[in-house]
């Protein structure tokens, strides 16, 4: 089996996956939704106020990973769409560092909601908006090497 | 850019088409078309060989230097 027709099996695979969790994460998010909009207890809107935010961000990360994954299935490894999707998937990881989560207190029984700090999230979204730069960079010298005769 | 390419003027005076000059030298004649239309940013030796050797020229004849004109101002 060829390289090329490994990257694009591979591919293949990450891009059903990453389709198949957008649209779970879609289902899960309309439910929080509803779930918002209609149940009345505090605790339950709270959890799923939290869904409505972290689940958009999700969805967007899947979108940008899938549509990643198109270009390397059809062979585009390096071009400036590659560049532009990946670099979404590392703005998205790292406001999901920082999106409100449910922040349970035993002592009054309830949730609350609080902003953690994922240090490693963070990190893994750094990493990803540095590894879009350096492939726009890459893609930049191919670009001028084409115009070598 | 200060480095001009006549290689359409020695392509004319040869009787010789763009396509048939980039069979001859064994590169496409997208990449040929992109040397004589001024918009490439090197040429490697061994091309130039190749079109110097079909066409029977100097390297003066396809690339030459023109200073880049700067204005200044007259008082």
């Amino acid at each position: 089996m060829s390289q090329r027709t490994r990257i694009s099996r591979v591919s293949r695979a990450v891009k059903l996956l990453a389709y198949a969790l957008f649209w779970v994460s879609a289902i899960v998010g309309l439910v929080s939704l509803i779930g918002v909009v209609r149940i009345g207890d505090t605790t339950t809107r709270v959890v799923s106020a939290y869904g409505a935010v972290a689940g958009p961000l999700f969805m967007g990360i899947c979108w940008h990973v899938a549509r990643l994954s198109k270009l390397y299935e059809e062979g585009r490894l390096f071009t400036a769409d590659n560049v532009r999707h990946l670099k979404w998937v590392g703005r998205l990881t790292l406001l999901t560092a920082i999106a409100p989560t449910p922040v349970p207190d035993a002592q009054t029984e309830s949730i609350g909601v609080g902003v953690e700090f994922y240090p490693a999230v963070v990190l893994v979204s750094l990493v990803l908006l540095f590894l879009s730069w350096v492939m726009d960079e890459a893609r930049k010298l191919e670009d001028e090497a084409e115009l070598v005769i | 850019m200060s480095i001009i390419v006549t290689l359409d003027v020695v392509l004319a005076q040869r009787k010789m088409r763009l396509n048939d000059l980039a069979d001859a030298i064994g590169i496409t004649p997208q990449n040929l078309s992109v040397l004589k239309s001024g918009r490439a940013k090197a040429i490697r030796f061994s091309t130039l060989e190749a079109i110097c050797r079909v066409l029977n020229c100097q390297p003066g004849d396809i690339v030459r230097y023109e200073p880049e004109q700067t204005h200044s101002a007259t008082g």
